[in-house]
């Protein structure tokens, strides 16, 4: 291999590999997540182009935070289409609340060792979010959570 | 030799990523992300750097996309591992570890260990085993199947000169060298027993029985004293062709292995010179 992949043991990786994989991602992402207005205008949930903007931002942002990296198409749209129809959802409070669930799934994934598939830690989060959290973000994330992660390290998640 | 940028890794990286969470994870880990970025790099270098046998792409050095070096460089590994596969099983077939626990655990239960586990997709740069029991030709800087196949062509060259004494003149040298060497000797056999055949030819005693009886010793000093450690190693190099054309002909691969031994064996001769304990190299 030549001087553009310096090395090949895991631990001496080019800082800027993350980076980068996360740039990649980030311009399919946009068009994608717009697309989902046409599902959520039934719900009276629309997000602006900057809004959209923003969340991808801050879905940057969370991958960083969390040290994870995303490939193909993000967890957004899924989200978006997961919870677009919960009680607790307006247009007021759609992208601050998306936000939040999204940098919540990336740090409960992370919590639950990758144990849960996407699907399933989203599903998870939505019938906590509606039910006993009614729509407390920090319910959902200190609390049920928090439970299920600790449920599932030290193996005891019975589902 | 290919020149890839990292970014034309990244297809092949996101590819397996899918593959290691069967679709059911759009995000992994950083620490998941560099080792599958590592085993496509592993991969490529395998392609970079193998002739194998069956690769076309592999065998005319041509270049080529990196996933097809890729594929070309994972087909590779998985020949190599076949070929590791079947110098085990000779080896295998009959290894005396000569009661050497460290030996036995690291080459009879280590190595099909590894077979079992070893992950070609996902983590061809892990050999899993720390191999514990040492070659005279170090491993280091090696790893996946690489590191494994050649410390397997190492364990089959030292066994090759390890075959020609009696198993109980071996046992009867490690016992004089540790009582509990079985569980405690923790070095090279080979190394060992090298020492003390060269111990019999210089005391004209039978090599096989790797035996030398009191007095031996002072001809061993002769031989060596006054000498540089340079000097020594030139005393050595003759001596061990006398070895090796005895026992083995003009098995010239295994006469090039046993003489990177020359080195370290010169430094403990002039060690015990100095410090008057020749008896500890020549037991």
């Amino acid at each position: 291999m030549g001087s553009c992949i310096p090395v090949r043991r895991e631990g001496r990786m080019d800082k800027d590999f993350f980076g980068l994989m996360i740039k990649e991602q980030q311009k399919q992402e946009l068009q994608k997540v717009l697309s989902c207005n046409q599902n959520t205008a039934q719900f009276g949930l629309k997000l602006s182009e900057r809004d959209a903007m923003e969340l991808l931002q801050s879905r940057k942002t969370d991958l960083k935070e969390q040290e994870r990296i995303e490939f193909g198409e993000g967890i957004l749209s899924k989200l978006i289409y997961a919870f677009c129809d919960s009680p607790y959802l307006f247009q007021d409070n759609y992208v601050e609340v998306m936000e939040q669930l999204q940098s919540i799934f990336y740090e409960y994934k992370n919590e639950t060792l990758d144990e849960l598939t996407d699907d399933e830690l989203i599903e998870r989060m939505k019938d906590y979010f509606d039910g006993e959290c009614q729509g407390s973000i920090e319910f959902l994330e200190e609390t049920c959570l928090e439970m299920l992660a600790g449920d599932i390290r030290r193996g005891s998640e019975d589902e | 030799m290919n020149n890839y940028k990292m970014e034309d890794l990244l297809p092949i990286v996101a590819d397996l990523s899918k593959q290691y969470t069967c679709n059911e994870s759009s995000s992994i880990p950083y620490e998941k992300a560099r080792m599958l970025m590592a085993a496509v790099v592993y991969c490529i270098e395998e392609y970079d750097r193998e002739d194998c046998a069956g690769i076309p792409e592999a065998a005319m050095k041509k270049r080529v996309d990196p996933r097809t070096a890729y594929e070309a460089g994972c087909r590779c590994v998985v020949e190599k591992v076949h070929k590791a596969k079947v110098i085990y099983e000779k080896i295998a077939e009959d290894f005396p570890t000569f009661g050497c626990l460290n030996c036995k655990d690291t080459i009879l239960e280590g190595i099909p260990a590894f077979f079992l586990w070893y992950d070609v997709r996902f983590k061809p740069q892990n050999h899993l085993l720390t191999l514990d029991y040492p070659t005279l030709r170090s491993i280091r800087g090696l790893c996946g199947i690489d590191a494994i196949y050649q410390y397997l062509i190492n364990i089959e060259t030292e066994w090759t000169f390890l075959r020609a004494f009696p198993e109980h003149s071996v046992i009867s040298l490690l016992d004089r060298t540790m009582p509990d060497y079985e569980e405690l000797f923790l070095d090279n056999i080979c190394g060992a027993v090298l020492r003390n055949a060269v111990g019999c030819v210089i005391a004209d005693r039978p090599i096989t029985a790797l035996v030398l009886l009191p007095g031996d010793l002072q001809r061993i000093e002769s031989c060596f004293r006054g000498k540089s450690k340079e000097r020594i190693r030139q005393c050595l190099d003759p001596l061990l062709d006398t070895i090796i054309r005895h026992g083995y002909g003009n098995n010239t691969f295994l006469s090039e292995y046993i003489k990177i031994e020359i080195p370290d064996f010169a430094c403990a001769v002039d060690a015990a010179l100095k410090n008057n304990c020749l008896g500890k190299v020549f037991v």
